[in-house]
């Protein structure tokens, strides 16, 4: 029996093993940054990750107007795929952020706008997976969770300009700002490479688990043929 | 404020771990999913097989 087919498999090795190569470069290659020291190492995963948290909810985003003008129950398939990489990639952002929140702000959490509304795109993409496996109706499903997707996506704005709006402990934007990136080229470049990485991962694991909730339902309908064959015969 | 004091090699590991353990499990726990399924789908047409025979 062939769990992942061989595109699939080769595809995330290659992926992970650029991950870990892209970590050990991270963690013992580039340079030291002059102010927070060896600390800031940690930004080479927690800025991927929040921008595969953002990747998530706008192929949200796409799926749930999808789902809501042509009324196809594929595009609420690929949300929920959608809503449960970006709620891991939503708490490893927190994660990473808390911790390197103590050596740098001295707290591991503070209820900032940043944080907090960080925190609430992971409520928010906790909500859409238990609405999902709530709603039995294919058509209600498609109803309530793609409202519920454009609301979701609806906050990335929000958290994105949460540093500028409001007066926040969390350092404002540094990769996109105007004047260009205040980060040295050195460590631009290869925190770009990690988001790349990181986005392709999370790609991957989208598309793996909408296969697993198609082949789930392909065995909740098989099962319920064979239940009523076996009651009609 | 940066406490610039603070060993920093515990945090790095610990959000590398993090992240590591995150990624890995999720990705195991699909794989597993994937397999049970699989293996129960099989099991069902095995038996739509023997039926029909």
């Amino acid at each position: 029996m062939i769990i992942l087919d061989k595109k699939q498999l080769i595809t995330g090795c290659i992926f992970f093993v650029m991950l870990m190569l892209a970590w050990y470069w991270s963690l013992f290659v580039v340079t030291t940054e002059e102010h927070q020291g060896d600390v800031y190492r940690i930004i080479y995963l927690h800025v991927p990750s929040v921008f595969t948290a953002f990747l998530s909810a706008f192929i949200l985003l796409c799926m749930s107007i999808l789902g809501l003008w042509k009324k196809s129950y594929k595009s609420v398939q690929v949300g929920l795929a959608s809503a449960e990489v970006g709620l891991l990639f939503t708490f490893l952002g927190l994660a990473t952020g808390s911790i390197w929140g103590k050596p740098t702000w001295g707290t591991w959490w503070t209820w900032d706008a940043r944080l907090t509304t960080t925190f609430i795109l992971a409520l928010l993409y906790c909500g859409y997976i238990l609405l999902w496996n709530s709603v039995q109706s294919n058509l209600m499903r498609i109803k309530v969770c793609s409202v519920l997707g454009i609301m979701i996506a609806a906050n990335i704005p929000i958290i994105y300009k949460s540093v500028t709006w409001w007066r926040t402990l969390h350092q404002p934007p540094s990769i996109f700002r105007r004047g260009g990136s205040s980060m040295s080229p050195e460590i631009l470049s290869l925190l770009l490479i990690n988001i790349a990485i990181m986005l392709a991962i999370g790609i991957w694991l989208i598309i793996q688990r909408y296969k697993n909730i198609t082949l789930g339902e392909d065995l909740e309908e098989e099962s319920y043929l064979q239940i009523r064959q076996q009651e009609g015969g | 404020m940066f406490q610039g004091n603070t060993d920093p090699y515990p945090y790095i590991v610990a959000a590398y771990m993090v992240g590591f353990l995150s990624i890995a499990g999720y990705t195991a726990w699909l794989v597993i999913n994937r397999y049970k399924i699989k293996k129960l789908l099989n099991v069902l047409s095995k038996g739509i097989q023997n039926e029909t025979k």
